[in-house]
Protein backbone atom coordinates (compact mmCIF):
# COMPACT_ATOMS: atom_id res chain seq x y z
CA UNK A 1 0.00 0.00 0.00
CA UNK A 2 1.53 3.18 -0.83
CA UNK A 3 0.68 6.45 0.80
CA UNK A 4 0.94 8.06 -3.09
CA UNK A 5 -1.21 5.89 -4.96
CA UNK A 6 -5.09 6.03 -5.49
CA UNK A 7 -7.30 4.85 -3.41
CA UNK A 8 -8.67 1.58 -4.65
CA UNK A 9 -10.75 -0.64 -3.11
CA UNK A 10 -8.10 -2.85 -2.03
CA UNK A 11 -7.17 -0.34 0.29
CA UNK A 12 -10.69 0.45 1.58
CA UNK A 13 -11.63 -3.26 2.13
CA UNK A 14 -8.03 -3.31 3.99
CA UNK A 15 -9.22 -0.44 6.24
CA UNK A 16 -12.52 -2.38 7.19
CA UNK A 17 -11.00 -5.22 7.85
CA UNK A 18 -8.61 -3.64 9.93
CA UNK A 19 -10.85 -1.82 12.09
CA UNK A 20 -12.54 -5.71 12.59
CA UNK A 21 -9.89 -7.55 13.18
CA UNK A 22 -7.34 -5.92 15.06
CA UNK A 23 -9.80 -4.04 17.93
CA UNK A 24 -12.52 -6.93 17.88
CA UNK A 25 -12.93 -10.57 17.53
CA UNK A 26 -11.93 -13.55 20.26
CA UNK A 27 -9.18 -12.34 22.90
CA UNK A 28 -7.73 -15.76 24.13
CA UNK A 29 -4.71 -15.03 25.36
CA UNK A 30 -2.68 -12.05 26.96
CA UNK A 31 0.23 -13.02 25.07
CA UNK A 32 -1.26 -11.42 21.94
CA UNK A 33 1.49 -10.49 19.75
CA UNK A 34 -0.52 -7.83 18.58
CA UNK A 35 1.17 -5.85 21.77
CA UNK A 36 4.59 -6.37 19.81
CA UNK A 37 3.32 -5.03 16.77
CA UNK A 38 1.49 -2.36 17.66
CA UNK A 39 3.85 0.10 15.77
CA UNK A 40 4.05 -2.30 12.69
CA UNK A 41 0.00 -2.20 12.62
CA UNK A 42 -0.08 2.05 13.70
CA UNK A 43 1.77 2.11 10.86
CA UNK A 44 0.45 -0.01 8.14
CA UNK A 45 -3.20 1.71 9.31
CA UNK A 46 -1.53 5.08 8.77
CA UNK A 47 -0.57 4.64 5.14
CA UNK A 48 -4.06 3.31 4.77
CA UNK A 49 -6.02 6.18 6.04
CA UNK A 50 -4.00 8.66 4.62
CA UNK A 51 -4.87 7.52 1.12
CA UNK A 52 -8.17 6.60 2.28
CA UNK A 53 -9.73 9.45 4.20
CA UNK A 54 -9.10 12.29 2.10
CA UNK A 55 -9.59 10.94 -0.99
CA UNK A 56 -12.92 8.73 -0.08
CA UNK A 57 -14.39 10.47 -3.70
CA UNK A 58 -12.67 8.77 -5.71
CA UNK A 59 -14.54 5.97 -4.27
CA UNK A 60 -16.64 7.02 -6.76
CA UNK A 61 -17.16 5.21 -10.26
CA UNK A 62 -14.41 2.19 -8.86
CA UNK A 63 -13.84 -1.22 -8.48
CA UNK A 64 -15.82 -2.08 -5.59
CA UNK A 65 -15.73 -5.56 -4.21
CA UNK A 66 -18.46 -7.56 -3.09
CA UNK A 67 -18.05 -6.71 0.61
CA UNK A 68 -17.82 -3.44 0.26
CA UNK A 69 -21.00 -1.67 -1.28
CA UNK A 70 -19.68 1.92 -2.20
CA UNK A 71 -22.22 4.42 -1.31
CA UNK A 72 -21.20 7.89 -1.91
CA UNK A 73 -24.17 10.28 -2.15
CA UNK A 74 -23.42 13.64 -4.08
CA UNK B 1 9.82 -27.27 16.76
CA UNK B 2 10.32 -23.59 16.98
CA UNK B 3 6.78 -22.72 15.38
CA UNK B 4 3.52 -21.75 17.79
CA UNK B 5 0.14 -21.68 17.32
CA UNK B 6 -1.90 -19.02 15.22
CA UNK B 7 -5.48 -18.91 15.60
CA UNK B 8 -7.85 -17.71 13.25
CA UNK B 9 -11.56 -18.90 14.55
CA UNK B 10 -13.42 -21.05 17.10
CA UNK B 11 -15.71 -23.73 15.66
CA UNK B 12 -17.72 -26.87 17.12
CA UNK B 13 -15.34 -29.69 17.57
CA UNK B 14 -17.92 -32.04 15.27
CA UNK B 15 -17.91 -29.37 12.50
CA UNK B 16 -15.35 -31.16 9.73
CA UNK B 17 -12.41 -28.64 8.81
CA UNK B 18 -11.95 -29.99 4.95
CA UNK B 19 -11.99 -28.46 1.32
CA UNK B 20 -10.98 -25.13 2.65
CA UNK B 21 -9.47 -23.19 -0.25
CA UNK B 22 -5.79 -22.97 0.63
CA UNK B 23 -6.06 -25.07 3.89
CA UNK B 24 -3.63 -27.46 3.01
CA UNK B 25 -1.14 -24.52 2.04
CA UNK B 26 -1.66 -22.90 5.46
CA UNK B 27 -1.72 -26.29 7.36
CA UNK B 28 -5.10 -25.47 8.95
CA UNK B 29 -5.82 -28.12 11.81
CA UNK B 30 -7.66 -27.89 14.93
CA UNK B 31 -7.03 -28.15 18.25
CA UNK B 32 -10.15 -29.11 20.31
CA UNK B 33 -11.13 -29.65 23.83
CA UNK B 34 -15.09 -30.33 24.62
CA UNK B 35 -17.26 -29.45 22.23
CA UNK B 36 -15.30 -26.57 20.86
CA UNK B 37 -12.29 -26.46 18.37
CA UNK B 38 -9.75 -24.01 17.62
CA UNK B 39 -9.04 -23.14 14.07
CA UNK B 40 -4.87 -23.09 13.77
CA UNK B 41 -1.50 -23.30 11.59
CA UNK B 42 1.59 -23.35 12.92
CA UNK B 43 3.39 -19.95 12.46
CA UNK B 44 7.10 -18.73 13.51
CA UNK B 45 6.36 -16.03 16.18
CA UNK B 46 9.64 -14.56 15.84
CA UNK B 47 9.05 -13.72 11.94
CA UNK B 48 5.56 -12.77 12.16
CA UNK B 49 5.11 -9.29 11.02
CA UNK B 50 1.63 -7.62 10.60
CA UNK B 51 1.42 -7.01 7.28
CA UNK B 52 -1.45 -6.25 5.05
CA UNK B 53 -1.13 -9.60 3.42
CA UNK B 54 -1.28 -11.07 6.75
CA UNK B 55 -4.37 -9.42 7.72
CA UNK B 56 -6.15 -10.18 4.57
CA UNK B 57 -5.34 -13.91 4.94
CA UNK B 58 -6.40 -13.85 8.92
CA UNK B 59 -10.06 -12.41 7.12
CA UNK B 60 -10.37 -14.87 4.48
CA UNK B 61 -9.09 -17.88 6.41
CA UNK B 62 -12.18 -16.89 9.43
CA UNK B 63 -14.64 -16.35 6.37
CA UNK B 64 -13.57 -19.78 4.63
CA UNK B 65 -14.45 -21.86 8.37
CA UNK B 66 -17.47 -19.82 8.13
CA UNK B 67 -18.38 -21.57 5.03
CA UNK B 68 -18.50 -24.53 6.59
CA UNK B 69 -20.37 -24.04 10.14
CA UNK B 70 -20.66 -21.83 12.41
CA UNK B 71 -17.92 -20.07 13.92
CA UNK B 72 -16.13 -17.36 15.68
CA UNK B 73 -13.61 -14.86 14.26
CA UNK B 74 -10.60 -14.55 16.43
CA UNK B 75 -8.59 -11.13 16.61
CA UNK B 76 -5.66 -11.10 14.26
CA UNK B 77 -2.44 -12.15 15.59
CA UNK B 78 -3.50 -14.50 18.19
CA UNK B 79 -0.57 -16.28 19.00
CA UNK B 80 -0.34 -19.11 21.27
CA UNK B 81 3.06 -21.73 22.38
CA UNK B 82 1.44 -24.75 21.55
CA UNK B 83 -1.49 -26.73 21.25
CA UNK B 84 -1.41 -27.68 24.73
CA UNK B 85 -2.00 -23.72 24.90
CA UNK B 86 -4.68 -23.48 23.07
CA UNK B 87 -6.84 -26.34 24.46
CA UNK B 88 -6.34 -24.56 27.71
CA UNK B 89 -7.38 -21.20 26.76
CA UNK B 90 -10.54 -23.08 25.49
CA UNK B 91 -11.54 -24.47 28.22
CA UNK B 92 -10.58 -21.65 30.13
CA UNK B 93 -13.18 -19.46 28.29
CA UNK B 94 -15.35 -22.67 27.49
CA UNK B 95 -18.64 -21.10 28.19
CA UNK B 96 -18.20 -17.58 27.31
CA UNK B 97 -17.22 -19.21 23.84
CA UNK B 98 -19.97 -21.90 23.31
CA UNK B 99 -22.53 -18.97 24.36
CA UNK B 100 -20.94 -16.38 21.97
CA UNK B 101 -20.86 -19.47 19.33
CA UNK B 102 -24.88 -19.96 19.57
CA UNK B 103 -25.13 -16.75 19.82
CA UNK B 104 -23.09 -15.16 16.48
CA UNK B 105 -21.94 -18.66 14.89
CA UNK B 106 -23.63 -17.87 11.91
CA UNK B 107 -24.62 -14.48 11.98
CA UNK B 108 -22.76 -11.62 10.20
CA UNK B 109 -22.14 -8.04 10.85
CA UNK B 110 -22.69 -4.83 8.36
CA UNK B 111 -20.45 -1.99 8.78
CA UNK B 112 -21.50 1.85 7.94
CA UNK B 113 -19.11 5.04 8.18
CA UNK B 114 -20.72 8.17 7.40
CA UNK B 115 -18.03 10.74 6.34
CA UNK B 116 -18.44 14.37 6.39
CA UNK B 117 -16.89 17.64 5.70
CA UNK B 118 -17.03 18.59 9.93
CA UNK B 119 -18.55 22.35 10.70
CA UNK B 120 -15.87 24.82 11.28
CA UNK B 121 -18.21 27.48 12.23
CA UNK B 122 -15.69 29.56 14.71
CA UNK B 123 -17.00 29.78 17.97
CA UNK B 124 -17.70 33.37 19.40
CA UNK B 125 -14.24 34.17 20.44
CA UNK B 126 -14.43 37.19 23.06
CA UNK B 127 -10.59 37.04 23.73
CA UNK B 128 -9.81 39.98 21.44
CA UNK B 129 -12.16 42.30 23.06
CA UNK B 130 -11.86 41.57 26.25
CA UNK B 131 -8.90 43.43 26.71
CA UNK B 132 -10.25 47.08 26.23
CA UNK B 133 -13.04 46.48 28.94
CA UNK B 134 -10.73 46.55 31.76
CA UNK B 135 -9.92 50.36 33.10
CA UNK B 136 -5.85 49.04 33.38
CA UNK B 137 -5.14 46.46 30.52
CA UNK B 138 -4.17 43.07 31.97
CA UNK B 139 -0.21 42.56 31.62
CA UNK B 140 0.76 40.88 28.55
CA UNK B 141 1.42 37.11 30.20
CA UNK B 142 -1.96 37.36 31.45
CA UNK B 143 -3.21 37.84 28.22
CA UNK B 144 -1.69 35.48 26.69
CA UNK B 145 -3.02 32.84 29.25
CA UNK B 146 -6.86 34.35 28.77
CA UNK B 147 -6.69 34.40 24.97
CA UNK B 148 -5.43 30.51 25.64
CA UNK B 149 -7.96 29.77 28.01
CA UNK B 150 -10.55 31.42 25.89
CA UNK B 151 -9.37 29.75 22.35
CA UNK B 152 -9.44 26.21 24.60
CA UNK B 153 -12.80 27.23 25.18
CA UNK B 154 -14.25 28.13 21.97
CA UNK B 155 -12.50 24.62 20.87
CA UNK B 156 -14.27 22.87 23.32
CA UNK B 157 -17.78 24.57 22.44
CA UNK B 158 -16.83 23.60 18.26
CA UNK B 159 -16.21 19.82 19.52
CA UNK B 160 -19.74 19.98 21.20
CA UNK B 161 -21.66 20.98 18.78
CA UNK B 162 -20.20 19.07 16.15
CA UNK B 163 -21.09 16.05 18.81
CA UNK B 164 -24.32 17.01 19.27
CA UNK B 165 -24.71 17.31 15.26
CA UNK B 166 -23.03 13.43 14.60
CA UNK B 167 -25.26 12.23 17.64
CA UNK B 168 -28.36 13.52 15.91
CA UNK B 169 -27.19 11.65 12.44
CA UNK B 170 -26.16 8.35 14.54
CA UNK B 171 -30.07 8.35 16.14
CA UNK B 172 -31.90 9.73 12.90
CA UNK B 173 -29.56 6.38 10.99
CA UNK B 174 -30.07 4.11 13.62
CA UNK B 175 -33.97 5.07 13.72
CA UNK B 176 -34.17 3.40 9.92
CA UNK B 177 -31.49 0.36 10.58
CA UNK B 178 -31.80 -1.13 13.85
CA UNK B 179 -35.68 -2.46 13.17
CA UNK B 180 -33.58 -4.52 10.69
CA UNK B 181 -30.52 -5.77 12.87
CA UNK B 182 -30.42 -8.11 15.99
CA UNK B 183 -27.70 -5.79 17.79
CA UNK B 184 -25.73 -2.40 17.07
CA UNK B 185 -22.94 -0.37 18.12
CA UNK B 186 -22.44 3.08 17.83
CA UNK B 187 -19.55 5.09 18.00
CA UNK B 188 -20.15 8.96 18.05
CA UNK B 189 -17.38 11.14 16.00
CA UNK B 190 -14.45 8.72 16.32
CA UNK B 191 -12.36 11.56 13.85
CA UNK B 192 -13.16 14.63 13.01
CA UNK B 193 -13.99 13.26 9.59
CA UNK B 194 -15.66 10.98 10.68
CA UNK B 195 -19.02 11.64 11.72
CA UNK B 196 -20.72 7.95 12.58
CA UNK B 197 -19.52 4.78 12.39
CA UNK B 198 -21.74 2.06 13.00
CA UNK B 199 -21.74 -1.92 13.16
CA UNK B 200 -24.98 -3.97 13.45
CA UNK B 201 -25.77 -7.64 13.79
CA UNK B 202 -27.74 -9.24 11.08
CA UNK B 203 -29.34 -12.78 10.15
CA UNK B 204 -28.09 -13.35 6.67
CA UNK B 205 -31.27 -13.56 5.22
CA UNK B 206 -31.86 -10.16 6.71
CA UNK B 207 -29.10 -8.11 4.51
CA UNK B 208 -31.19 -7.30 1.96
CA UNK B 209 -33.93 -5.86 3.76
CA UNK B 210 -30.88 -3.86 5.34
CA UNK B 211 -29.49 -2.67 2.20
CA UNK B 212 -33.13 -1.85 0.91
CA UNK B 213 -33.10 0.47 4.44
CA UNK B 214 -30.12 1.87 3.78
CA UNK B 215 -30.78 3.00 0.25
CA UNK B 216 -33.23 4.76 1.87
CA UNK B 217 -31.47 6.49 4.45
CA UNK B 218 -29.36 7.73 1.56
CA UNK B 219 -31.80 9.28 -0.47
CA UNK B 220 -33.24 10.77 3.01
CA UNK B 221 -30.01 12.48 3.80
CA UNK B 222 -28.21 13.20 0.97
CA UNK B 223 -25.50 15.40 2.43
CA UNK B 224 -23.37 13.11 3.94
CA UNK B 225 -21.19 10.18 2.44
CA UNK B 226 -22.22 6.80 3.54
CA UNK B 227 -19.69 3.46 3.08
CA UNK B 228 -21.43 0.40 3.39
CA UNK B 229 -19.22 -2.70 4.07
CA UNK B 230 -20.04 -6.38 4.75
CA UNK B 231 -21.25 -9.31 5.54
CA UNK B 232 -18.35 -9.42 7.78
CA UNK B 233 -17.95 -12.22 10.26
CA UNK B 234 -19.49 -10.36 13.88
CA UNK B 235 -15.58 -9.52 15.24
CA UNK B 236 -17.32 -7.00 16.58
CA UNK B 237 -20.10 -8.57 19.13
CA UNK B 238 -17.98 -10.98 20.99
CA UNK B 239 -17.96 -11.28 23.96
CA UNK B 240 -14.97 -8.97 25.91
CA UNK B 241 -12.58 -11.35 27.79
CA UNK B 242 -9.36 -9.78 27.77
CA UNK B 243 -8.77 -6.66 28.54
CA UNK B 244 -10.35 -3.17 27.38
CA UNK B 245 -8.39 -2.74 24.11
CA UNK B 246 -8.02 1.11 23.37
CA UNK B 247 -9.32 1.41 19.51
CA UNK B 248 -6.46 0.88 17.40
CA UNK B 249 -8.26 2.17 14.33
CA UNK B 250 -9.65 5.53 16.67
CA UNK B 251 -5.93 5.96 17.32
CA UNK B 252 -5.12 5.73 13.19
CA UNK B 253 -8.04 7.70 12.41
CA UNK B 254 -7.20 10.45 15.27
CA UNK B 255 -3.13 10.35 14.06
CA UNK B 256 -4.36 10.99 10.54
CA UNK B 257 -6.52 13.74 10.99
CA UNK B 258 -3.84 15.51 12.83
CA UNK B 259 -1.22 15.02 10.17
CA UNK B 260 -3.82 15.87 7.39
CA UNK B 261 -5.12 19.09 9.31
CA UNK B 262 -1.87 20.33 10.14
CA UNK B 263 -1.66 23.28 7.52
CA UNK B 264 -5.00 24.66 8.40
CA UNK B 265 -4.50 24.00 12.27
CA UNK B 266 -0.92 26.01 11.86
CA UNK B 267 -2.90 28.91 10.40
CA UNK B 268 -5.20 29.81 13.22
CA UNK B 269 -3.95 32.60 15.44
Amino acid sequence: VSAGAPLDAKQVTLLEILDRVIDHGVYLSGDITISVADVDLIYLGLRVMLTSVERADELRGGVIPTALQEATSG
Amino acid sequence: VASRCYVYAIMRSATPLTGLANGDDLQLSTVAWRDLAAVISPVDAGTFRPTAERVLQHETVVEAVRQVGSALPVRFGTILPNEGAVAQALEEHHDVLLSDLQRLGDKVEMGLTVLWDPPLEPASTPAASSDTEHAEPLPAVQRAGTRYLLGRLAEYQRENAQRARAATMAQNLDDVLAPHALDRRLSILPAPRLAVRAVYLLDPPGIEAFSEAFERLRTRYPAERYLLSGPWPPYSFVSALGPDVKSTLGRLLRDAEGLLSMPARSARP
